[in-house]
């Protein structure tokens, strides 16, 4: 395995939506947004999942806090955090117990620790085809545009229940990467 | 080849192609077919279990396994990631662990298309994640 830790934005971006789809959530949004003005790179991560409460938020940071069962440490949010602090950018989360969660995290895009973006194409083929049942809202823009992709839209337009199958996948891959490339996003 | 830009591009080609692919789109029960769900929490993912992901739902994809993928959270082994969880039709579910490249393509090979053990289960007083 060539890919030994988070390297990529693309990979926190997987790892906080599952997060998400952890806390219950059925519809999660997912917006990248490079704004060249500022200079910075923002990720925006929402959910309507179960919330956190006040004393769960200032715990969240904590390598050695988390809410789940199966193990005792929480990384994710503590390496986001770490990454996007290494580039001069910062990480906000809000939520309320009962009222979803929302993530955000800044990068400073010249700054030379920052991490690539990675593939963020790959990332968005995977939340939608491999979630049965979650709600995706998924968007990215630069200076050149933008481009926006929802679960409901694509069963919608090509009618059909589950997003999957060969060549549908293969299909939805082409679009995504021709809208992607066309952004120049890094 | 089109661009395909929008869904409107894409289901303008899928609706060309249709007519000369089989596609399985619809029916087939979920028990009726192999269930693969890839463990993708943070120890997962950083342990390479995207491309796992990756490579399973191509392969199966390819040497024509009707199965499903899905992503999952932690199933709490993390110093064995990336781990994923097998189903075939009518047996009870089996976790693998340290599964890169290699390891999926050994699993599809012996385990999924033969039901022949490999190397690599985690043994476990066994409890799913939903």
């Amino acid at each position: 395995m060539n890919c030994s830790e988070m390297k990529e934005i693309a990979l926190h971006i997987l790892d906080i939506a599952e997060n998400s789809t952890a806390a219950g959530a059925d519809k999660v949004s997912v917006s990248v947004r490079e704004d060249e003005p500022s200079g910075m790179l923002h990720i925006r991560i929402g959910d309507n999942g179960k919330g956190m409460s006040q004393e769960e938020l200032n715990k969240v940071s904590d390598p050695f806090y988390t809410s789940r069962t199966t193990r005792r440490v929480g990384m994710g949010i503590p390496l986001i955090r770490q990454h996007a602090e290494m580039s001069g950018g910062e990480l906000k989360i809000e939520s309320e117990k009962g009222l979803g969660a929302r993530v955000e995290a800044s990068f400073c895009l010249s700054h030379p620790d920052r991490q690539p973006l990675g593939d963020l194409e790959g990332c968005w083929l995977l939340l939608v085809t491999a979630n049965p049942g979650i709600e995706w809202d998924l968007s990215c823009s630069s200076g050149k545009g933008v481009f926006s992709i929802s679960t409901s839209e694509i069963r919608q337009s090509l009618e059909v229940e589950t997003i999957g199958g060969t060549e549908l996948t293969s299909l939805l891959k082409r679009m995504i990467r021709n809208n992607m490339e066309a952004l120049g996003l890094e | 080849m089109n661009k395909i830009k929008s869904l409107a591009d894409l289901k303008k080609i899928r609706d060309e192609k249709q007519s000369g692919l089989q596609t399985r789109e619809k029916g087939e029960a979920a028990e009726n077919l192999v269930q693969v769900k890839v463990a993708m929490a943070t120890c997962g993912i950083a342990s390479g279990a995207k491309e796992t992901m990756e490579f399973m739902t191509e392969a199966l994809e390819k040497r024509g396994v009707d199965a499903i993928v899905t992503q999952v959270g932690c199933m709490g082994y993390c110093y064995a990631e990336p781990t994923i969880e097998v189903t075939l039709p009518g047996a009870e579910p089996f976790v693998f662990g340290g599964v890169n490249r290699e390891k999926a393509d050994e699993i599809i090979e012996k385990y999924i298309k033969n039901g022949e053990l490999v190397d690599g289960i985690i043994p476990v007083n066994y409890e799913t994640i939903d």
